[in-house]
């Protein structure tokens, strides 16, 4: 069905090709998992298959690309649609219309098809895809997951045979994801669709597919097979892999693996000690804020101590931003927010700032400056701390932190999601806050960069820095932060420590927890404890 | 917003198009004054939302400019109001000119104001849905364009929103430069992925047969050889604007006729809209008669000696004729 032959593909305006010499050979009924690391070109194949690769783009192309039997080099993205359905990461800023129904009939509408088809056709949609409640609705009324629905019926109504899914799952929390997973497993079969689906969290998926493709950072396929095959060779792998490589058990995970696994795990006894919580250092009472007639965020209650992490969990739409942004000032709220101490709800944003600092979700719009250096700077400027005798060389030493400096001199809105995200956590932390808020960091990141967040926060951490987290994601909570608080519907539903708030939820239980039935280890970061440098990053 | 959308965008078009039409036309302050109103009407029937200050500032901004830019710069008139012992910049500074500037601000607030009562009432898609089937790519591209400045909007905020974060404190006119770069990038950036979203849809994709594609050529042709038979003999204007509009009808009629596409919940065209857009296009009508027939009714022209502006109730209940959809929400 899809027969890519040496493909190489370099970008307009960049050196270095995103793709290099891939050939994959995909059969009619297969669903085919694209993993490797952020930046390593799986949107870029992906694009290649659908036709946006090289129409809409431009760039340079070798080799080709034969999509059931048209070539795309003669067919452009618009031809290729009735035979190739796509889904984006981030649907919400693809949709074409306002209203659910309308959206699937775009396609069919655009495709010139009759009235009383069109008409049948998201009939047919609605029912078999079971979107009979949301076929109303108003598009930006839709949650994360229904959104992801969505853009997969949309792309499925033109009743393509092949089906390309970017990221479909990234954005959305652990029950949501599985939901959307079901319904596409059930779908393919159903139909017998060729699916191409590119995913970081290998976990969640590996049961469904029929072969992995890996990339390689430079754009190179590194492995092609069965995911029995391919997985043990990958350098990364879901949370039950990870913990089986550090305490040594055989990484395949086959049956036999996982019950030594989970014996091992229940062997596994908590190491004494344990660093106490400083002072307190943000508090908020009675912290809420009302958003129109639709959402609210009820009163909260919290303390973030000095050296702690706090995750704050829930599901999408459950008002974790919110808590964010009106801690940040960003919100007017109600409610009283101290900060060492003293009362800082009536101060500004660029006040509030000198202390506190937050990073917003998909840091895109955070990044304004033309090089990685820069961005540093300009905080620097903003805060007038870059006359300081020592700022130049605070910001060579905060690039190497961060390990940007190989990229210090590019444009920031050009890097990979985990580029662009430690540029961003470099920008705020060269001014040398005490509190950090972070709004679901690991957003668009690979499983690796994942690692590396969570170990720089847990160095901030016995640095004596504050963090907060938002996050849906349970594996990342449980490895960097002491506290978590769960957010449902805009209350807080549970607060407490991390491993036993995820353990007494059964929805958010860690693989680990749901493996071995019990409260510890949450995560592989408790299995193994931190080695290396303070400032040296692997 | 629903209330809104309840007339046909065609209707719609046909109101924002002869409204903005007759603003060009007529620069007396009056009937400006009366269609700016209408516009406001319709605009708040339709969200029920109060103007907030910040929209009166960007108004009074939008008005005062042209006004202080002519009343600086222009040396016409015979009311003087000011006039300085300095050369070059010393005046005289009239009332004329001051007036005249205060009529084009006037004017240019009145189109901002229609065009925001428009771009609430009809979305980019309503418009992409009507671009004929043969124009695929370029249908693409004016969806960029038209997505550009909702998205403007939202990066503004979010880039605002990142400075402050990051330490910064507004500071007016300075800040400018280093918000503009951003927010440009960004909305192009979020336009283009519309864009993407569109041609994965399958929207541009032609269905015109080969054949109609060689007629639109034709056409292309025909209107490019009218253009240059005109340049090169204009004395011979008749023939070259006959070719020219045989090739141009010969385009549209290839292009429209060509491959309509159907829609899943067609638009429904009703009396009310029938009744919309005839009054509205009524009121372009008059208008440009009266033009014709006595332009003194309509122009405003403050030189050499400062008048006040005729007014004529016959043509003010006109122009009040364009707030008719602001009366039509209520029959729903």
């Amino acid at each position: 069905m899809i027969e890519i032959n040496r493909l190489t593909y370099t970008y307009p305006h960049t050196d270095r090709p995103a793709l290099a010499d891939v050939s994959l050979h995909i059969d009619a009924g297969q669903t085919v998992l694209l993993t490797g690391r952020s930046g390593s070109g799986k949107s870029t194949l992906l694009g290649a298959v659908n036709g946006l690769i090289p129409h809409y783009y431009g760039g340079r192309i070798a080799g080709r690309v034969v999509v059931g039997g048209m070539d795309t080099r003669d067919h452009k993205a618009h031809d290729l649609a009735a035979l190739v359905g796509t889904a984006f990461q981030e649907p919400a800023s693809r949709f074409i219309t306002r209203q659910v129904a309308d959206e699937l009939a775009f396609g069919l509408e655009a495709a010139g098809l009759g009235g009383a088809e069109i008409a049948r056709r998201v009939r047919e949609t609605v029912e078999r895809l079971h979107l009979g409640p949301l076929q109303d609705r108003p598009l930006d009324q839709l949650s994360g997951g229904e959104q992801q629905r969505v853009a997969a019926a949309a792309a499925l109504a033109r009743q393509p045979r092949v089906l390309v899914l970017d990221e479909p799952t990234s954005q959305l929390d652990a029950e949501s994801a599985q939901g959307v997973l079901d319904w596409l497993r059930d779908l393919c079969r159903a139909d017998g669709l060729t699916t191409l689906i590119s995913e970081h969290r290998l976990g969640r998926l590996l049961p469904e597919v029929d072969r992995v493709a890996a990339l390689s950072e430079r754009g190179r396929l590194e492995a092609w097979g069965a995911p029995a095959e391919v997985l043990p060779r990958l350098p990364y792998g879901g949370p039950l892999i990870e913990a089986a490589r550090a305490l040594g058990v055989p990484a395949g995970l086959s049956d036999v693996a996982l019950r030594e696994l989970r014996e091992r795990l229940l062997a596994w006894r908590l190491p004494p000690g344990g660093a106490a919580a400083g002072e307190v250092r943000l508090a908020a009472r009675g912290l809420g804020f009302a958003f129109g007639k639709g959402f609210e965020l009820h009163p909260v209650d919290l303390d973030l101590r000095q050296g702690e992490a706090l995750a704050v969990l829930g599901g999408n739409g459950s008002g974790k931003t919110t808590l964010l942004r009106c801690l940040m000032g960003l919100l007017a709220h109600r409610g009283e927010v101290r900060l060492e101490g003293e009362r800082i709800e009536g101060q500004p944003v660029a006040v509030r700032a000198r202390h506190l600092t937050y990073v917003p979700q998909w840091p895109s719009a955070f990044l304004f400056a033309d090089t990685v250096r820069d961005e540093l700077w300009t905080t620097l400027r903003y805060r007038g701390l870059h006359s300081q005798a020592h700022a130049p060389a605070s910001v060579e030493a905060m690039l190497r932190v961060f390990r940007l400096g190989e990229v210090a001199g590019r444009y920031p809105r050009d890097l990979s999601a985990g580029e662009r995200q430690r540029t961003a956590l470099a920008a705020v932390m060269i001014a040398g806050p005490t509190c950090v808020l972070l709004d679901e960091p690991t957003l668009g990141m690979d499983s690796a960069s994942q690692a590396q967040l969570a170990r720089r926060i847990r160095r901030w951490k016995r640095s004596g820095l504050s963090v907060m987290v938002a996050t849906h994601d349970v594996e990342f909570a449980a490895a960097v932060s002491d506290r978590a608080l769960v957010l449902e519907r805009g209350r807080v539903a549970a607060v407490g420590d991390t491993a036993q708030v995820l353990f007494d939820r059964p929805e958010l239980r860690t693989a680990l927890q749901r493996l071995s039935g019990r409260e510890r280890p949450a995560c592989v970061s408790d299995l193994v404890t931190d080695t290396g440098g303070e400032d040296a990053d692997d | 917003m629903s209330g809104a959308r309840t007339q046909h965008p065609v209707a719609w078009m046909a109101w924002a198009a002869s409204a903005a039409a007759v603003v060009l036309l007529v620069r007396n302050p009056w009937y400006l004054l009366l269609i700016a109103a209408a516009a406001a009407a319709v605009r708040w029937r339709a969200t029920g939302e109060r103007p907030t200050p910040g929209t009166v500032r960007a108004f009074a901004g939008l008005m005062v400019f042209p006004t202080l830019l002519n009343f600086l710069f222009s040396r016409a008139g015979e009311t003087v109001l000011l006039e300085l012992p300095v050369r070059y910049i010393g005046g005289p500074y009239t009332l004329e000119a001051l007036l005249f500037g205060a009529t084009a601000g006037l004017q240019l607030a009145c189109l901002l104001m229609l065009m925001m009562t428009f771009s609430l009432a009809v979305s980019p898609t309503d418009i992409l849905r009507r671009i004929p089937s043969g124009l695929g790519p370029a249908g693409i591209t004016a969806s960029i364009a038209m997505n550009f400045a909702p998205q403007a909007r939202r990066s503004f905020e979010a880039v605002r929103e990142a400075q402050q974060v990051r330490g910064h404190t507004a500071r007016g006119f300075r800040d400018l430069q280093s918000i503009v770069t951003p927010l440009v990038i960004l909305s192009l950036e979020s336009a283009m992925t519309v864009g993407e979203g569109l041609a994965t849809r399958g929207w541009g994709s032609s269905v015109l047969s080969s054949r109609r594609r060689g007629l639109a050529w034709a056409g292309v042709g025909l209107f490019a050889a009218g253009a240059l038979a005109w340049a090169l003999a204009p004395q011979r204007a008749w023939l070259a604007a006959g070719m020219a509009a045989a090739g141009a009808s010969l385009l549209l009629i290839t292009l429209t006729r060509g491959g309509t596409r159907s829609r899943y919940r067609p638009d429904v065209w009703r009396p009310s809209d029938t009744l919309m857009a005839a009054a509205a296009l009524g009121v372009l009508a008059l208008m440009a008669v009266l033009i014709l027939l006595a332009p003194a009714l309509l122009a405003y022209e403050p030189y050499p000696r400062a008048a006040w502006p005729g007014f004529s109730w016959p043509l003010a209940l006109g122009a009040c004729l364009l707030a008719l959809p602001a009366v039509l929400f209520g029959n729903d």
